[in-house]
């Protein structure tokens, strides 16, 4: 076999399969991966992990708080969510159905000069059941979309289920406190 | 000298498989023609998944094109066999453009009809454990999860990524390198432990 001698590393295999970089350095990728049984290899086991995303993604197999973009495609490919919007202070009863392929909690906030968030979620008695620590958030948004796979949320029992959402930056300045009265659908 | 009486094809070089093909009557190096099309039918296949996004015509791709090679090298058309990847790069890059050109010429690919050799299809992707790699997510911070989401399943581009989670492209790019290898030790330690 024939072995390589510089193997490429994974940013520039990576960049090569999102498509990120020049045709010339995609024309030099290719030389090197037809030659080079190892970086093929390399290659293989991303383009696999990057497929595997994909169907996770398309099974709403995907928990945490995720931006827009992601909630925008995973509508376009036809992943059915559950969605519930929460302003602050606000408590909302809930439940998800063995349709729901993704639990989508939208929590509004004023994020005017804030760059990244921290997020609890507790269950009862203040139990800690999540975190999300200093997660970036897009300037000038007024929201924060917290997913849940479907399959975890109807495994939930019925539950008093609150979201904390603090400033990130420094003071960690309380940002909002949501409740979801959960309503298991299990039976 | 056949490159399987040295030490078994699977050992010989990508050089000495194509020459000893070459040099074998039409046909008959059937374990040398079956070594060269696993190594590089999954590299065609990689190649064709990245510039036509589509599984089934990337192993199309990687069908024709290691047909066309070992037909070639039967033939003795190929003059140096030292530069066989390069060969078989040039050809996937020729049908990829004549695929990318002309959808419809996809049928009739799909159907050729090549005598049968002990072949396994090469399959990227449908290996990957989902289950691990979903424990192997819930890992990652949600920053890293977002990026790589962003990434292969949106489609999106490193500036894209940036403007949605306000980073800057470099951060992006180091966020994405971090999380594929903290996925890549995840997996091999989940391996283990499993």
């Amino acid at each position: 076999m024939t072995r390589c001698v510089a193997p490429l590393d994974l940013d520039t295999l990576s960049g090569y399969w999102a498509g990120e970089i020049s045709e010339q350095d995609s024309a030099g990728v290719e030389d090197h991966v037809f030659v080079c049984a190892d970086c093929a290899e390399r290659l293989e086991e991303l383009a696999a992990t990057a497929h595997g995303l994909r169907t996770l993604a398309r099974q709403g197999r995907i928990t945490g708080i995720i931006p827009y973009d992601l909630l925008n495609r995973l509508s376009r490919d036809g992943v059915r969510d559950r969605f519930y919007w929460l302003a602050p202070g606000e408590s909302v009863p809930c439940a998800a159905w063995p349709e729901d392929e993704i639990f989508v909690v939208g929590l509004r906030v004023d994020l005017t000069a804030v760059k990244s968030v921290t997020l609890v979620v507790t269950g009862p008695n203040g139990i800690e059941i999540g975190r999300a620590m200093d997660v970036p958030v897009a300037p000038g948004s007024h929201e924060v979309l917290h997913a849940t796979a479907g399959t975890i949320v109807q495994q939930i029992p019925s539950m008093r289920i609150q979201f904390t959402l603090t400033d990130a930056g420094p003071g960690h300045r309380l940002l909002g406190e949501y409740i979801l009265q959960h309503s298991s659908t299990s039976g | 000298m056949r490159a399987e009486d040295i030490a078994g094809p699977g050992d010989a070089t990508d050089a000495e498989l194509a020459r000893t093909i070459i040099e074998a009557p039409p046909g008959s190096a059937q374990a040398e023609e079956a070594e060269l099309y696993q190594r590089f039918a999954r590299r065609v296949r990689l190649f064709g998944l990245r510039h036509l996004r589509d599984d089934e015509a990337a192993r199309d791709l990687a069908q024709q094109v290691m047909m066309l090679t070992i037909e070639r090298l039967r033939e003795g058309a190929v003059r140096d066999p030292n530069q066989i990847a390069s060969f078989i790069l040039g050809a996937s890059r020729t049908m990829t453009r004549d695929l990318q050109r002309r959808e419809r010429r996809r049928e009739a690919l799909r159907q050729n009809t090549w005598h049968a050799m002990p072949i396994v299809e090469p399959s990227i992707g449908n290996a990957i454990d989902l289950d691990r790699l979903e424990r192997c997510m819930r890992h990652l911070s949600d920053r890293a999860r977002a990026v790589l989401l962003l990434t292969f399943y949106a489609e999106k581009t490193t500036t894209e990524v940036g403007q949605a989670l306000g980073l800057a492209e470099g951060h992006v790019r180091v966020i994405r390198h971090r999380a594929l290898e903290q996925l890549r030790q995840c997996f091999i330690s989940d391996k283990v432990a499993s």
